[in-house]
C-alpha cells in the first residue's frame, strides 16, 4: 500500500492544523515590523529583534504548540519538480532583477533612474520578504503566505507609486501579518487549551 | 449462527482493527511517520484511558510500536505504526470492499 497515496488527505490534514498555531505569522510579523522600524529609526536593536524572534520559532513550537496539539513527525514533504523549479526561476528573477538595478546605474536613461529609485522597494521586499513567503506557501502549503509574498510585491510597489515613505508598505505588511498570527494564535489555544503531561 | 458463503468475510475481520477508534488511530498513525500519545488523544477524541485502552491490543498485535521516553523531564510517548499494522490496514480495506461488493453486487 502507497502511504502517500493512502492518507495523503488525512496528512495534510494533520499537516495543516499543526501550523495553524500562527507562530509562523507571528515570526514574520516580528521581523517585518522590527525591519520596518529599522528603516524609520535607523537603529538596529529593531532589527537584532526581529533576528531573535526569529531563533525562537523553534522554542516557541516546543513551549506553545507540542504541549497542547501533541508531537507529530511528518515525513518529508513531496513535492513536485515544477515547484522546485518554479520557486528557483523566481528567485533567479527577482535576484537578477536586485542585482541588475544595482550594477548597472550608469548604463540607464534618468527617467529609469528615478523610476527605479521610486520602485526600489519592490524587489528589495521581494527578495527579504516575498520569496520567503512564497517558499512558505510552496513548500508548507500555507495558502495565507500567498496573500503575504503579494503582499510583500504589491504594497511597496503601491507605496512607490503613491510616493509614500519606504517603511510605510514593510510596515503594513507586518501588521497584517501580526493580525493574522494574533487570530490564529487565540483560536489555536482556545481549539488546544493543554492538557498536562502525557499519561500514555 | 449459520454462516452464509457470501458473507465469511464478514467473520473474518481483522478484531484488532475493526471498531472506529482504532481505525482512526491507525489511520493517523499511517499518515505520519510517528506521533505522541497527546496527538492522538487530540484528534481521535479520546481520553487518556480510552486511548489506552485501544492502543494496547494494537500492541500486542503488533500493529503499532510504543516507545516511552523524556523530552525535557516530560514523558512522551511516541506511537508509530508498523509495517504488520499498514498490512492489516490494507487487508481489512480489501476485506470491507469485499463484503461491500457482495452484499450490493
Amino acid at each position: 500500500m502507497s502511504k502517500t497515496k493512502d492518507f495523503d488527505t488525512l496528512k495534510r490534514k494533520v499537516y495543516l492544523a499543526y501550523h495553524q498555531d500562527g507562530i509562523l505569522d507571528l515570526t514574520a510579523a516580528v521581523v517585518l515590523l522590527g525591519f520596518g522600524i529599522f528603516m524609520l529609526t535607523g537603529s538596529v536593536v529593531f532589527l537584532s529583534m526581529g533576528a531573535i524572534f526569529a531563533a525562537l520559532y523553534t522554542l516557541m513550537k516546543q513551549r506553545i504548540t507540542i504541549p497542547r496539539f501533541g508531537y507529530v513527525r511528518f515525513e518529508p514533504q513531496e513535492k513536485t519538480v515544477t515547484q522546485y523549479w518554479l520557486l528557483l526561476g523566481l528567485g533567479v528573477i527577482v535576484l537578477l532583477a536586485f542585482l541588475g538595478g544595482s550594477l548597472f546605474q550608469g548604463n540607464i536613461s534618468p527617467e529609469m533612474q528615478a523610476l527605479r529609485q521610486q520602485y526600489h522597494m519592490v524587489s528589495l521586499s521581494a527578495m527579504l520578504f516575498g520569496l520567503p513567503a512564497l517558499a512558505a506557501a510552496v513548500f508548507l502549503g500555507l495558502k495565507r503566505f500567498y496573500l503575504y509574498a503579494f503582499l510583500a510585491v504589491g504594497l511597496p510597489a503601491l507605496g512607490g507609486w503613491l510616493n509614500i515613505e519606504t517603511y510605510v508598505p514593510i510596515l503594513a505588511i507586518g501588521f497584517v501579518m501580526l493580525v493574522v498570527g494574533i487570530g490564529l494564535l487565540s483560536s489555536f489555544l482556545k481549539k488546544y487549551p493543554g492538557g498536562g503531561n502525557d499519561n500514555g | 449462527m449459520t454462516t452464509d458463503k457470501d458473507l465469511q468475510p464478514i467473520a473474518d475481520l481483522d478484531r484488532a482493527i475493526h471498531s472506529p477508534a482504532r481505525l482512526m488511530i491507525l489511520a493517523y498513525l499511517g499518515a505520519v511517520d510517528s506521533a505522541d500519545f497527546i496527538f492522538l488523544m487530540n484528534q481521535v477524541g479520546l481520553t487518556r484511558g480510552n486511548l489506552s485502552s485501544h492502543l494496547k491490543p494494537l500492541e500486542e498485535a503488533g500493529y503499532i510500536s510504543i516507545k516511552k521516553e523524556f523530552v525535557d523531564k516530560v514523558p512522551r510517548t511516541l506511537i508509530s505504526l508498523t509495517k504488520e499494522g499498514r498490512e492489516a490496514i490494507q487487508n481489512y480495506r480489501e476485506q470491507m470492499r469485499t463484503i461491500i461488493d457482495k452484499l450490493l453486487g
